[in-house]
């Protein structure tokens, strides 16, 4: 059921600075959560690559998290991205490098001191797409993905370091901290959970589970507040028939 | 163990690599690069290592008790082994075998554990949203118009909402994530000059 | 700014060196940890602390060891029960010496059982709420505390300690579950507190020194913010390109 969205303003911000990228943009895709959070921003993933292949960019995908690489898989067969693009040539997949914040700041400095082979076994100096990726310099956007884990260490590490744009696409518990940076201007898009994965479809021209969520949404929020008042109602309830008492 | 080596060569180590990784972020000199990039690297492995270690330990606590006939370490061991052994015999974690067995299992199990904070939310929601004061009155109305403005059904509230985020929350999040900075910066200069010392769990006299 | 912080820091942790002793409003989170621990032996049930997935490569999993210290201690003197999950194998060494320390500093070493009494649950974060969920539900505690930092399973683990009717404490610099934690929980150590509680834990007075240097510093940078914003307003961005040097 298609219900009407409005486009939030860090989503509508976010899609204008990817439509600023030329061809050739070298998309840094960080896979930061786990099946757990797929629900709410696998969409956003999705839809990014979809959209990064008729725009003609360029994709790292990495992960700080250690089921990472199982979501980088399901996203590209999703996408269908080995019969659309070229391994090597269009996208890396470089897997999970370990270390947390240390992972990630060992990784923007240099690359290729850092990580010698990809997720598949091949040495990262023999695939052509990257012998001019050295590092953080090289890389146009950092388009994190994440249920909470790596947000800051990205945020500071790579993009407070050597300003490399980014932009987060978090669960909306998550979201909440990715907007102050938003309104700073050091993160140039925020997709806030599932509503956010369904306006970023909707200005990518994707489908997907974003927009098809919605209504479950919907109801489940209408629910939570239904929930709400009633306990507010038998919480009076109870007071009047015992007063005095809380 | 001496004292020397149970207290003082941790601190030591502790504070002398931690002003090596300070001291590199703020100069050019190349040889202090070079060792805040090793360091880096090693940091990696040692989490790395954590990690093999974790799946030691949970093998050494439930290999035993799966011999006795729990059939909850019966279904640990085995799946925890389940993706190795497809691993060795497909000699790939891209064969369709093991993307079956992650997106079938693994990919339906985490997000149904992760589905039962709905249930906690709306139990919590159901005793925490009960309004006493006007200041549980004024968190009760914020919730319900966050509640219902993120959703399409709440498309008139999507103002309120965004001014809610903008304002509200961008200002709460500033001054706590301040205080919660500065508050580290001082912890961590308390860890590298050895006077925060808890993680060394010494005996008192020592 | 770091070397404006460094200097403050610096000379307040000196004069707390030189005898000046500082007067620092009491922490509720703290001083319930006392209350919990009595209210556990009374109702004969144990103590648990939640260190959940954290690391030693994080600060909150190195400052979540000075709690469980503390905690520790609280609970060998009343020669309380006392039970640790924890999802970080590196940390379960650590844990297993600060816990025991404890028992033997009360002269409770019997006491003492690194089997029972530390759990390695899981480093999977949903892996490890299942098991805290069981755990919860088996041993019934009389006080939960919660110094170790989570992701999404936040609601799942302050809930499970209503529903057994446990006393909660909550410590945590995560704004993701702050909210969560005050909705779920008796007592919550929010953001600066959960650092400068370490501190008062240790009554160290450099320690002590050390909050009051941070208290300076952010009255510093409150009047740079005030300062800077009416600067920015009347169309000076002077002290922003000040700043960005």
């Amino acid at each position: 059921m298609k219900l009407p969205l409005e486009i939030s303003p860090e989503t509508q911000k976010g899609f204008e600075f990817l439509e600023s990228l030329p061809k050739g943009s070298v998309i840094l895709m960080c896979y930061d959560y786990s099946t757990s959070g797929m629900a709410e921003i696998h969409p956003s993933a999705d839809a990014m690559v979809q959209y990064g292949m008729r725009r003609g960019f360029k994709f790292i995908m990495i992960s700080t998290w250690d089921a990472g690489p199982q979501l980088i898989e399901w996203s590209l067969q999703d996408v269908n991205a080995y019969q659309k693009m070229k391994y090597g040539e269009d996208f890396v997949n470089i897997g999970y490098i370990p270390g947390a914040s240390a992972g990630v700041a060992a990784f923007a400095k240099d690359i290729h001191a850092f990580i010698k082979v990809d997720y598949y076994g091949n040495n990262l100096k023999d695939l052509p797409m990257m012998k001019t990726i050295t590092s953080a310099k090289d890389i146009n956007l950092i388009f994190h993905i994440t249920t909470g884990g790596g947000f800051t260490d990205w945020l500071y590490f790579v993009q407070g370091v050597y300003g490399t744009p980014m932009y987060s696409a978090a669960v909306a518990s998550m979201a909440t901290q990715a907007i102050p940076y938003f309104k700073s201007g050091q993160i140039v898009g925020v997709n806030n959970g599932l509503r956010g994965s369904a306006e970023f479809e909707m200005l990518t021209g994707t489908y997907g589970f974003g927009q098809g969520g919605m209504s479950s949404q919907s109801f489940a929020h209408v629910w939570a507040v239904i929930v709400i008042i009633i306990g507010n109602v038998l919480f009076y309830m109870s007071k009047r028939r015992r007063p005095g008492n809380d | 163990m001496s004292v020397v080596l149970r207290k003082y060569a941790p601190m030591a180590l502790l504070g002398f690599l931690g002003f090596l990784m300070v001291a590199s972020y703020f100069s050019t000199i190349e040889i202090l690069g070079y060792f805040s990039r090793e360091l880096q690297n090693w940091s990696s492995i040692i989490s790395a290592i954590a990690l093999g270690f974790a799946a030691f330990i949970l093998l050494r606590q439930h290999v035993p008790r799966s011999l006795k006939g729990n059939i909850y370490s019966i279904a640990l061991v085995g799946s925890m082994g389940l993706l190795p052994i497809l691993y060795l015999i497909t000699g790939s974690t891209v064969s369709f075998q093991y993307n079956w067995v992650y997106q079938t299992w693994v990919g339906r199990l985490d997000p149904s554990m992760y589905s039962l904070v709905a249930f906690s939310i709306i139990s919590g929601l159901y005793r925490a949203f009960r309004v006493r004061n006007i200041d549980s009155l004024l968190l009760l109305v914020t919730a319900i118009i966050l509640l219902i403005g993120q959703v399409p059904v709440g498309g008139v509230l999507k103002p309120v909402v965004n001014w809610f985020l903008d304002v509200l929350n961008t200002g709460g999040y500033r001054g706590v994530q301040l205080g919660i900075g500065i508050g580290l910066f001082a912890y961590a200069l308390r860890l590298l000059i050895g006077i925060e010392r808890t993680w060394l769990s010494e005996l008192k006299g020592e | 700014m770091f070397v404006v912080c460094l200097a403050i820091l610096s000379i307040n942790m000196y004069l707390a060196l030189k005898g000046r002793r500082a007067k620092l409003r009491r922490i509720a989170g703290l001083d319930a940890i006392d209350e919990g621990v009595g209210r556990a032996v009374e109702l004969r049930r144990p103590v648990a602390v939640d260190l959940h997935t954290g690391t030693l490569s994080t600060v909150d999993g190195v400052l979540a060891l000075t709690y469980l210290d503390y905690a520790a201690r609280k609970a060998a003197e009343v020669g309380a029960n006392f039970v640790v999950g924890l999802g970080a194998a590196e940390v379960t060494p650590v844990a297993t010496d600060i816990v025991r320390s404890a028992y033997i500093l009360a002269d409770k070493e019997e006491m003492f059982n690194a089997t029972s009494m530390i759990r390695f649950i899981s480093p999977a974060q949903w892996g490890y709420t299942g098991g805290w969920l069981g755990l919860v539900a088996r041993e019934k505690p009389g006080l939960i505390f919660i110094p170790g930092s989570m992701g999404a399973e936040v609601m799942l683990i302050a809930e499970a300690g209503q529903w057994v009717g446990a006393m909660q404490i909550a410590c945590s610099t995560s704004l993701l579950n702050i909210p969560f934690l005050v909705a779920g929980c008796d007592y919550v150590i929010m953001g600066e507190e959960f650092y400068a509680g370490a501190a008062m834990i240790s009554q160290n007075p450099v320690q002590l020194g050390c909050i009051v240097g941070q208290d300076h510093f952010r009255l510093i940078t409150i009047s740079l913010v005030i300062f800077g914003s009416i600067l920015v307003t009347l169309g000076s961005k002077w002290l922003s390109n000040l700043m960005n040097l």
